[in-house]
């Protein structure tokens, strides 16, 4: 998808084109993302840390793409944390959630969300993901046809003349 | 500037959402030539943020509701600085229905009589049983689908499609009802539960307000256009109109339009019908100032722009130790209720709200809804039962009846500009302490229900600050000249051939889902412009 026609106007008037980060991040940032991954998800019981999910660099790639909106905040928290140790880290991170609530908002739905789409924790929390699931001929009349809607039908009308009927 | 044709268009329709679909297909029909100007373009489903499957996140940012943060080139910025909550609405071919949930409730037959039956605000023009039959008609034709017999409205109402299924997540919700003796009834829906003409059969995507991927939403650009085009009518996109033409005895000649490269147009017309929704429309009428129209274009009763409705939207999400199978559509409403939609004597504010339940698609959405918790409540090992409960939520939210009030409305800001420099409009809107207590009344009775229910976790919201797009009021209808905008045709007092056929004309806003009562009231315009035409400059 381009965002322009060649003599400049915009291709697509009610389409946005498709959220690419100004750049790849780098070693060190993905380093620190993945330490903040694992202290915003930790293990836990039969849980494994965020940082366990094979897949979750290439989806940390895919959501910081789909909020690159947020990048330059994201970036500079990523270069304020580089090499912190997981304690400072945390602690870092409650300070922002306190005191910039929209650059913690960015940064943890890029982590969250970059984990939730690996396939082992859909899979572990039940989530399908968005898809086609049509319905039976008969699901809608089988899921009321057991009396659930006899107490309404019993009270009868509820509304309000308008005094013109 | 290019001038389009040496004949003028028999009617201009400025938009293409629900209620231009409506006048340019009921139009065509009927061999009278139409070129309906819309600033957006087509959007494909395969665009849809649902698509993907990071669609979370793409929904937070660049497919968001609210066009001041989306900034796309079809958008047009709105100052809402003076404005309690920020309008939304989506600019494209179906105009703000790519972005509706298509609930389909009909006005009640009370929402016609505000004034006769509570002493605020005003009656409509017209009654429930005047515009049952347009309802009708539309429901038959994008095959709405529903369960007849609701108790909450008189006899005789039913639709084209059997209902969806109400799910665990309706079960469940119907369920809380029961217990505390209240109305429901299995949700109305603008999306069928069968294939119908061009829209597929719901696959219960539950991503119906960031667009339909399967094509089985009645949004405009499925439902009607498809219908509008095959029967002759002109759609030209990426055609911003920044002014309506007038003559010298003030009937209207046309448009002046801005194409996606900067040039300038003029499309003559023999008739105007705007449906531009209740912010575009008013900007647009104000915009069209003249000396025969000096305070803007039909705005003699200076009511252009003022009342704005906006449906104040509250809500509380519940979670649920139990797997609801939260993330299946549609979303579109599960079930509604009626309950508290009328004034009661014992309630300290006057109307009241449309109640309805949601299913919670996404994981991420659920982690979001969380974000009212502490932090070590939702982050750390917590996180994992958070992103676990995504397939027990329910939403249950409601719109609020928003009174007229002269105050709140839309003028033109005297800055800020849209990308062909034309000036935005400015939002001046204040929630009322009426509305105020029926936010809060709304809340409590949302947490009885989910408590009646048995969640275990609820999040309430008390205003929905970015919601909704339900844009109403703005150029009322009414059959005093000095107190109304158009008449209950949708013609204006000022100008016998320009016509207003979107929420603008909305005398009250009603709580429930407006964009029924649109097209409706649309269908009705729109007639009226074919059956009249002889009488004016509208030649068949």
């Amino acid at each position: 998808m381009t965002s322009n026609d060649p003599d400049g106007a915009p291709a697509r008037l009610s389409v946005p084109p498709k959220f690419t980060a100004p750049r790849q991040l780098t070693a060190a940032e993905v380093s620190t993302l993945r330490v903040i991954a694992d202290v915003l998800i930790p293990a836990a019981g039969d849980n494994p840390p965020a940082t366990a999910e094979p897949d979750l660099d290439a989806w940390l790639e895919r959501a910081v793409d789909a909020r690159a909106d947020a990048f330059d905040a994201i970036t500079t928290v990523l270069t304020q944390l580089d090499g912190a140790a997981p304690e400072v880290t945390d602690q870092a991170l409650r300070q922002l959630h306190a005191e910039q609530p929209v650059t913690f908002q960015a940064l943890t739905a890029v982590i969250a969300g970059a984990w939730l789409l690996t396939p082992a924790v859909r899979e572990r929390i039940g989530y399908p993901g968005q898809r086609r699931d049509p319905a039976r001929f008969d699901e809608a009349a089988d899921q009321i046809s057991d009396g659930i809607l006899d107490p309404v039908i019993a009270r009868g009308h509820i509304y309000t003349s308008d005094r013109t009927d | 500037m290019t001038n389009h044709g040496d004949e003028a268009a028999d009617v201009v329709v400025i938009g293409s959402g629900p209620s231009g679909g409506v006048v340019a297909h009921t139009l065509a029909t009927r061999g009278f030539s139409v070129v309906c100007l819309e600033q957006g373009d087509w959007v494909n489903p395969t665009d849809y943020p649902a698509n993907y499957p990071e669609w979370e996140l793409l929904i937070q940012a660049q497919w968001g509701h609210d066009p001041n943060a989306r900034r796309l080139p079809a958008d047009y910025p709105l100052d809402v600085s003076d404005s309690d909550m920020w309008p939304v609405m989506f600019n494209a071919v179906g105009g703000s229905s790519i972005y509706y949930g298509a609930e389909w409730p009909r006005l009640l037959p009370s929402d016609f009589r505000v004034r006769t039956l509570d002493g605020v605000a005003d009656d409509w023009p017209i009654t429930y049983a005047d515009l049952a039959p347009y309802n009708d008609r539309i429901d038959a034709f994008i095959g709405v689908s529903g369960l007849g017999g609701d108790p909450a409205y008189p006899d005789g109402l039913d639709y084209p499609l059997p209902p969806h299924p109400l799910g665990k997540a309706g079960r469940k919700a119907a369920s809380g009802m029961n217990a505390l003796g209240w109305h429901w009834w299995p949700g109305t829906n603008a999306i069928p539960s069968q294939k119908f003409k061009e829209l597929s059969q719901c696959a219960r995507w539950g991503t119906c307000e960031w667009g339909c991927p399967e094509s089985s939403k009645a949004s405009s650009d499925i439902a009607f256009w498809p219908h509008a085009l095959r029967s002759g009518a002109t759609l030209i996109t990426g055609a911003r109109v920044r002014q309506i033409e007038t003559g010298p005895d003030g009937s209207v000649t046309g448009a002046i339009w801005i194409d996606r490269h900067g040039a300038e147009h003029r499309q003559r017309a023999r008739a105007v019908v705007l449906c531009a929704n209740g912010i575009g429309t008013p900007r647009l009428l104000l915009l069209s100032a003249s000396s025969r129209h000096p305070e803007g274009l039909a705005n003699s009763s200076g009511l252009v722009g003022k009342n704005l409705m906006l449906h104040p939207n509250c809500s509380v999400t519940g979670f649920y130790d139990e797997n609801l199978e939260s993330w299946r559509g549609p979303a579109g409403q599960l079930i509604h209720s009626m309950e508290f939609y009328d004034t009661r004597a014992e309630h300290d504010f006057v109307r009241g709200a449309k109640l309805h339940a949601l299913p919670t698609p996404g994981p991420l959405n659920a982690v979001e809804v969380h974000r009212a918790l502490p932090y070590d409540q939702l982050w750390g090992p917590a996180i994992h039962d958070i992103a676990r409960s995504h397939a027990g939520g329910i939403l249950w939210a409601a719109n609020t009846e928003d009174l007229p009030d002269e105050a709140n409305r839309v003028t033109l800001d005297p800055v800020l500009t849209d990308g062909d420099g034309i000036p935005a409009p400015k939002i001046h809107y204040r929630i009322s302490e009426n509305t105020r207590k029926l936010l809060r009344f709304a809340v409590d009775r949302m947490q009885e229900i989910h408590a009646a229910s048995g969640a275990v976790r609820t999040f309430p919201v008390e205003l929905w600050v970015d919601q909704p797009g339900h844009l109403l009021g703005t150029a009322r209808m009414g059959n005093d000249p000095a107190t109304s905008v158009v008449d209950s045709y949708g013609r204006a007092h000022d100008a016998p051939n320009l016509f207003i056929a979107d929420g603008s004309i909305f005398v009250t806003s009603g709580s429930a889902n407006p964009t029924c009562t649109i097209s409706a009231l649309a269908l009705r315009v729109a007639e009226h412009v074919a059956a009249t035409a002889k009488d004016q400059k509208v030649s068949a």
